[in-house]
């Protein structure tokens, strides 16, 4: 029975669909009703202003906080309120903001972290591990140092090799592109491309609006709490009101 | 020529030392709790070692074996059914839990074995080792021996396995841990049952030399205290360091300054290093 209704659902619905969900901190509450859906195959990106509630927004996806009401359902699973654990097994991993790194451990150790939750064996998780030195070739050079002794870029590419270790089926990266150099982000964005031509859905939350439309097929535009507005990114770049708010021309 | 006996006597105090404190070490780093039991948790291995040893004949050295899964389990159901419940308490907090706690188990020991003295004595006796005008007794030697290899078994545990990456992982930083679907929960109760069957193991080991009662505790976990601090905290090289290191000290210390002074001493050398150097000997790294 459900398989069948799962299979119904993987034909039918978004991958990741979020309806009116409400969160917060405490009795402040900063999401007022959030709706969000991502495709399979599809990259994904969510921006919006300093305090638009983007990163409660992936908090309240990955596990670390509770939401108060809506739902949050992946491939016909319903995840809202479920653990960390239970939503990495489920197949969404996550990047989080600043790049929480594990600082006094050596990347590679950083990299089998990720593969923490995993138990199709070690064979299987070494040629991962090989996949990610492919993707990152520095990665490779740095595998024995400690993550915390990386650059920046370097710690992003560890950060994201990290969340691609558990084999997800959707990665949500926090701040891709903060605080790290053009070059860099364009390396990024082309893995990210690369890994998506490969069958990986992926949402992005950028603040920098103009990476985030030029690297995703779809925008959602956070602010205080809900997402007013979304739409293909082509749709959105040449939209004159983001345009005038996030693009910084008019 | 004496110097070279007191230092051979300090390197044999500090290895056991550097045993004792590697639990508790782990437990303050990783849990932020500091674990009072800690004390009471080696009298009770060496009360096991000193019954299997009258009872049943068992060496002290292989009643390690039996004591460290029991100390393990335990320490593990307790993190789980009571100190995780208010584990993100501050630390003064779980140190209460942790002194009433203790506080029940040492009135435990004394109701189930008195407060006497009771020394475990080897028979036939190891003998001892003589090199050159340097006199060990084997026992004690071997004691010490163990006590490093355990310590060295912990840092391999820790840093070798996948569930002592996921103890790290929690010390560095546990909202990632979560994220990397790791159970913190589980993870605070795996490394409170590693802390109590260090303390555990370090039991038998001591109650081949030192006599047991069930107060002496105290005196343990003061040294694993001054240790924590002095090598740095939540790393078991750390634990090491500082463990030899007030092994040295104390020894040297009993000789220059009389042995009535060595707590004295060690307490004195804490405060140095809290002035001179707050993060301890090797700062504030993990057990990568």
């Amino acid at each position: 029975m459900r398989g069948s209704f799962r299979h119904i659902w993987a034909v039918a619905m978004p991958m990741l669909l979020v309806k009116d969900l409400h969160a917060g901190y405490g009795d402040v509450p900063v999401l007022w009703g959030v709706e969000l859906e991502v495709d399979r195959g599809e990259i994904a990106c969510l921006v919006g202003s300093n305090g638009a509630g983007k990163t409660t927004l992936l908090r309240t996806l990955s596990g670390l906080l509770a939401p108060k009401s809506g739902s949050i359902v992946f491939d016909g699973e319903n995840l809202r309120g479920a653990e960390p654990e239970r939503i990495l097994a489920a197949g969404i991993a996550q990047v989080p903001e600043g790049r929480r790194l594990f600082s006094a451990m050596s990347v590679r150790d950083n990299l089998l972290m990720g593969a923490h939750l995993r138990r199709d064996g070690a064979e299987t998780i070494g040629r991962d591990l090989e996949r990610m030195y492919g993707l990152f070739p520095i990665l490779r050079d740095r595998q024995n140092q400690d993550a915390g002794t990386l650059s920046g870029g370097e710690q992003q590419m560890c950060a994201v090799a990290r969340g691609l270790m558990s084999a997800p089926r959707l990665l949500v990266i926090d701040e891709l592109s903060l605080g790290l150099a053009p070059a860099v982000v364009d390396q990024l964005c082309d893995a990210l491309r690369l890994l998506n031509r490969e069958g990986l859905t992926i949402l992005v939350v950028e603040q920098d609006v103009a990476t985030a439309l030029e690297l995703a097929h779809r925008a959602f535009v956070m602010d205080t709490g809900r997402v007013t507005r979304s739409g293909p990114c082509e749709a959105l770049r040449n939209d004159p009101a983001i345009r005038e708010a996030y693009l910084g021309v008019i | 020529m004496l110097t070279f006996q007191i230092l051979a006597n300090g390197l044999v105090l500090g290895g056991l030392y550097a045993c004792i404190a590697s639990g508790f070490s782990l437990v303050w780093g990783v849990l932020n709790v500091i674990n009072i039991l800690h004390g009471s948790f080696i009298v009770l291995g060496g009360y096991l070692a000193f019954y299997a040893h009258a009872e049943l004949g068992v060496h002290p050295f292989l009643s390690i074996l039996i004591a460290a899964p029991l100390f393990y389990a335990a320490g593990y159901a307790l993190q789980g059914a009571l100190i995780n419940r208010m584990i993100a308490a501050p630390v003064l907090l779980t140190l209460s839990l942790t002194f009433g706690l203790d506080l029940m188990l040492q009135n435990g020991m004394l109701l189930a074995f008195t407060a006497d003295f009771r020394k475990l004595i080897l028979d036939p006796p190891l003998g001892v080792l003589a090199l050159g005008p340097v006199v060990i007794p084997v026992d004690r030697l071997a004691a010490m021996l163990l006590a490093l290899a355990l310590t060295g078994l912990l840092y391999l545990l820790l840093s070798r396995s996948r569930i002592g990456r996921a103890v790290v992982a929690v010390r560095m930083d546990r909202e990632a841990a979560a994220l990397m679907g790791v159970s913190v929960k589980r993870i605070n109760a795996v490394t409170f049952g590693l802390g109590a069957m260090m303390a555990g193991a370090s039991g038998p080991l001591l109650a081949t030399i030192y006599p047991i009662s069930p107060l002496a505790g105290t005196v343990y976990l003061g040294k694993a205290f001054v240790i924590c601090v002095l090598g740095g905290l939540g790393s078991v090289p750390g634990a090491m360091v500082g463990g030899i290191a007030l092994g040295i000290v104390e020894s040297f210390g009993a000789l220059w300054f009389g042995p009535e002074h060595a707590t004295t001493l060690s307490f004195l050398l804490l405060i140095v290093v809290l002035l001179v150097r707050p993060t301890g000997l090797l700062g504030r790294k993990g057990y990568e």
